[in-house]
């Protein structure tokens, strides 16, 4: 079966530093992915460079089947990547509904209420918010804006999200722990960067430990839970539950 | 110093941001999208004032002037985005340069053209005074208040409810996180550029009844202009509408008042939020 | 170079003397423009703040004070670097890129619609500006001037090595090698002696070759100590503050300090250019000093030459003064746009400007 997603060599740098040093692999279709590693180890520049924000100095990206190493930002968008960064960049000036418009860009016009009523259905908390300037959503309400305005098009197949669950509440855990697992069943694949252990076994099927921009381990998700000791070694957290 | 020439400087003050709007609202939708500090927007404010002369005065009609000014610095603007500004798009400092030399182009070009005289043109329909509770007014300047009112809104409604005006909203915020939803953001930069130029031509032509247009009209407009925008906050619309204002009656009230003092007044208040207030007063 | 005006005087053609001599005094302006530029990044929309003080300075030590002028001109040195230290002082929150561009900016417009007002004509003499007692006899000035600012420099070599001295660098070729130091003050004190046979002529006539040896003096003086302090520990320093500040400032330089040496630097120069323009041009005024057009002008002839080298503005002041002044006489009133041309083609096709040229051919294929 083709891939969704083939990396081959990738390596990137940030200015004069070497971030990420050589990493390979595939995701397929509904399989979603964890990513895992300590602060600094490269994670965010990883989904970066798949999303096209940062430029690989060498290696490939493969999406579908089609090269998009040199593809830009809007382009691998709407190619049907879409990105959940870990800061929320959320527009603040705009309503809650311009950010979500933004995002269903391109799309249909007749299918928009449709869609609205789908993300409103995962995240009922935004529907009263719809005319509120975004700046002035709480912490948890930006983030599941953040990834409303992500999946509120149609078109995305593969998601690439930035520790999502950071810094939230219990309740907004779970909001968006269920929000993964009803794109899961939509079709939608998954790469995942956290550090929750039981976030990462409830929602993706494989993981991969970076370390020093490098893939130093990986499995099936479901270890992870078995094995506390893995979470210990390599990311050097201890088993805490949810 | 009666209440009386307080009025009248406030009103003047206020018909001087309307025109100062035109001119600001576009360098800052320029510079907040695209990050280039447009040098050639006060030419282009400048030539719009001189075509708007040329056709006032042939065709005797004000609002033939204002569409020529208009839709030939529109011309102009879109020209100067994607023939010059394009190619070196990614790099700021090499695009705002850029517009240095045009901005040389075009001012030396109007006054080999039209030299150092100042020419004033007055529409006979606007041409009295307006007497309200003893106070005179001259109408041309409450006409431009209203036009300025209706040129705002214009622009508002253009930013609030387009999509193109929705994008470079939040294009202006991150830029970056736009295109990641699959819009590409370069395509609204000739589109912005067409309506900043369009705008600062028309903000040239309709000061030209009042003021004229004399070959430093725009080096001068383009330094209130620069200091409108940093005072309002780059690319923030409400911030650069107040900062107009601001802008406008303080330079009347200090002509009044101070004399000595009133351009200065302007670039004092622009160095007083640089120091304070760097992001400027309004947010967003 | 230095027979020149000599020869020009005798063959009638005194004009080429004024053209050389603007590009001397114009070219010390726009490289004390470029180093900030060039070699911290610092683009400074109110560069001619500093030009005008040097002007205004020298016009009052001069007018109102009687001053010899060779005091006027150390005046200028110093309060063009106090006020560069100054500004330094007052950007210092925010002392990079747009905020920095229009707080110099800002100061520079305060100051020129101030001396444009008549209420204020004492102190700018109104829009007409002051018309400078000029100085008589020359010879002594630009003999003594020369070894004057040669002792301010290595003054100011010995500041910027105190300056710097809380943090070890390694020690480069910090000092000029004395025998070809001597070899060129020697050559620059000889220019002295012409002055001699073309000071007979009245006046007016003598203070074009007089100023054609002074500032072509300060010039090469200038240019040589730029040229050692940018390839020293501080200039490569000033590069690292450009690449990357937070990095220079993890290094542990202090960043601050790097950049008030720079605008010292720069802010002496451009007043020193300043002094030397206005009793050259036997008047200041407002528009001369402090207007944008001042600044613009910076601008132009640094990035036409290359501001990633001292030789670069040079270049391109030479070239954008000879292309105005002298094509003026074919040209006309084009001669402007012809630079305003010149200089977007520059930006296109030689982004290391006119300096690029010079190159050796492997720098080249690095590209920009
Ligand atoms: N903008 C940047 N400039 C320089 N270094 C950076 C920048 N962003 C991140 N880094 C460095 O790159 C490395 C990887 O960062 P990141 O990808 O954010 O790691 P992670 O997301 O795994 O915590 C870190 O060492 C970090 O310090
Ligand atoms: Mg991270």
């Amino acid at each position: 079966m083709r891939p969704l997603l083939e990396l081959k060599d990738l390596h990137v740098h940030l200015g004069t530093l070497y971030i990420i040093q050589g990493v390979n692999f595939r995701v397929h279709e509904g399989e979603n992915l964890a990513i895992l590693g300590r602060n600094g180890a490269g994670k965010t520049t990883l989904l970066k460079s798949i999303m096209g924000i940062l430029k690989p100095s060498k290696g490939s990206i493969k999406f579908r089947g089609r090269d998009i190493t040199g593809a830009r930002l809007h382009e691998r968008a709407r190619m049907g990547i879409g990105y959940v960064p870990d800061t929320r960049r959320i527009f603040g000036s705009l309503t809650v509904r311009e950010n979500l418009l933004l995002g269903a860009a391109g799309i249909d016009k007749k299918i928009i209420p449709e869609r609205l009523e789908f993300v409103l259905k995962i995240f009922p908390d935004l529907a009263k918010l719809m005319n509120h300037k975004a700046r002035n959503l709480s912490g948890g309400q930006q983030q599941m804006l953040n990834i409303a305005r992500i999946i509120v098009n149609p078109h995305r197949r593969l998601l690439l999200v930035d520790e999502p669950t950071e810094g939230l509440s219990p309740l907004y855990v779970k909001r968006i722990s269920e929000a993964f697992e009803v794109l899961t069943r939509e079709g939608v694949t998954i790469i995942l960067v956290e550090t929750k252990p039981l976030l990462v076994k409830r929602i993706t099927k494989r993981y991969v430990i970076l370390s020093h921009g490098k893939i130093v381990k990986e499995g099936d998700s479901g270890e992870l839970f078995e094995n506390p000791e893995i979470m210990r070694r390599y990311i050097g957290v201890e088993m805490r539950g949810g | 110093m009666s209440l009386e020439t307080l009025i009248v400087a406030i009103v003047d003050g206020i018909a001087l941001g309307a025109t100062l709007f035109m001119i600001s609202s576009g360098l800052s939708l320029i510079f907040g999208l695209m990050g280039i500090v447009n040098f050639a927007h006060g030419s282009l404010f400048m030539l719009g004032a001189y075509i708007g002369y040329e056709v006032f005065s042939s065709t005797n009609s004000l609002a033939l002037g204002l569409a020529a000014a208009t839709a030939s610095m529109s011309l102009l603007g879109g020209t100067i985005e994607s023939g010059l500004l394009k190619r070196k798009s990614g790099d700021v400092l090499g695009q705002a340069l850029i517009t240095i030399g045009v901005m040389l182009l075009l001012d030396r070009t109007a006054w080999i053209i039209w030299g150092e005289t100042t020419y004033k043109w007055v529409p006979d329909s606007l041409k009295g005074v307006i007497e309200l509770g003893g106070i005179i007014f001259y109408e041309y300047r409450l006409f431009l208040i209203a036009f300025g009112a209706v040129i705002a809104a214009a622009v508002f409604s253009f930013l609030k409810y387009t999509n193109y005006g929705t994008i470079i909203r939040a294009a202006i915020e991150d830029r970056e996180m736009v295109e990641a939803l699959g819009i590409d953001v370069r395509k609204t930069f000739t589109i912005t550029f067409i309506l900043g130029s369009g705008l600062a031509g028309l903000g040239g032509a309709v000061l030209v009844p009042w003021l004229g247009v004399y070959p430093t009209l725009g080096i001068t407009y383009l330094l209130y202009a620069f200091a409108i925008v940093v005072i309002g906050g780059i690319g923030s619309f409400t911030g650069t509408l107040a900062a107009s204002l601001l802008v406008g009656v303080t330079q009347q009230l200090a002509a009044y008042y101070v004399p000595w003092l009133a351009e200065a007044t302007i670039f004092i208040l622009m160095l007083a939020v640089l120091l304070l207030r760097p992001e400027g007063l309004v947010r967003g | 170079m230095l027979t020149l005006p000599a020869i020009i005087h005798y063959t009638g053609f005194t004009r080429l003397t004024g053209i050389l001599t603007s590009i001397f005094i114009l070219s010390l302006y726009s490289l004390s423009f470029s180093i900030l530029l060039g070699y911290l990044g610092l683009l400074n929309f109110g560069h001619a703040l500093f030009f005008g003080l040097g002007g205004y300075t020298t016009a009052y030590a001069l007018n109102y004070m009687g001053a010899p002028y060779m005091a006027a001109i150390l005046a200028s040195l110093l309060v063009g670097a106090i006020s560069g230290i100054a500004l330094s002082f007052i950007v210092r929150r925010v002392f990079h890129g747009v905020p920095f561009a229009f707080i110099s900016l800002a100061v520079m417009l305060i100051v020129y619609f101030l001396y444009r007002k008549r209420e204020l004509r004492l102190l700018s003499g109104g829009e007409q500006g002051i018309n400078l007692v000029v100085p008589g006899s020359m010879k002594a000035v630009i003999f003594s001037e020369t070894l004057v600012i040669l002792g301010a420099f290595v003054v100011a070599s010995s500041v910027v090595r105190a300056v710097i001295a809380s943090r070890p660098l390694r020690r480069g070729s910090t000092a000029f090698a004395p025998l070809a130091l001597a070899g060129v003050v020697a050559v620059l004190l000889a220019n002295s002696w012409y002055i001699e046979e073309l000071s007979l002529e009245s006046p007016a006539l003598r203070i074009t070759p007089n100023y054609y040896f002074l500032s072509l003096n300060l010039l090469v003086l200038s240019y040589l100590f730029t040229k050692r302090l940018v390839e020293s520990p501080v200039g490569r320093v000033w590069l690292a503050i450009r690449e990357n500040e937070q990095r220079a400032s993890a290094l542990g330089f202090d960043v601050f300090k790097y950049k008030a040496l720079a605008m010292a630097m720069a802010g002496s120069m451009a007043a020193l250019a300043g002094s030397l323009y206005a009793p050259f041009t036997f008047n200041i005024n407002p528009d001369k000093a402090f207007s944008p057009l001042v600044s613009v002008y910076a601008i132009i002839y640094s990035i036409i030459g290359g501001v990633w080298t001292p030789l670069g503005p040079i270049l391109g002041t030479g070239f954008v003064v000879f292309l105005e002044r002298l094509l003026a006489d074919y040209t006309g009133k084009w001669s402007t746009i012809i630079v305003g041309a010149v200089f977007i083609a520059v930006m296109y096709a030689m982004p290391r400007g006119l300096a690029g040229l010079l190159e050796k051919a492997p720098r080249l294929r690095r590209g920009r």
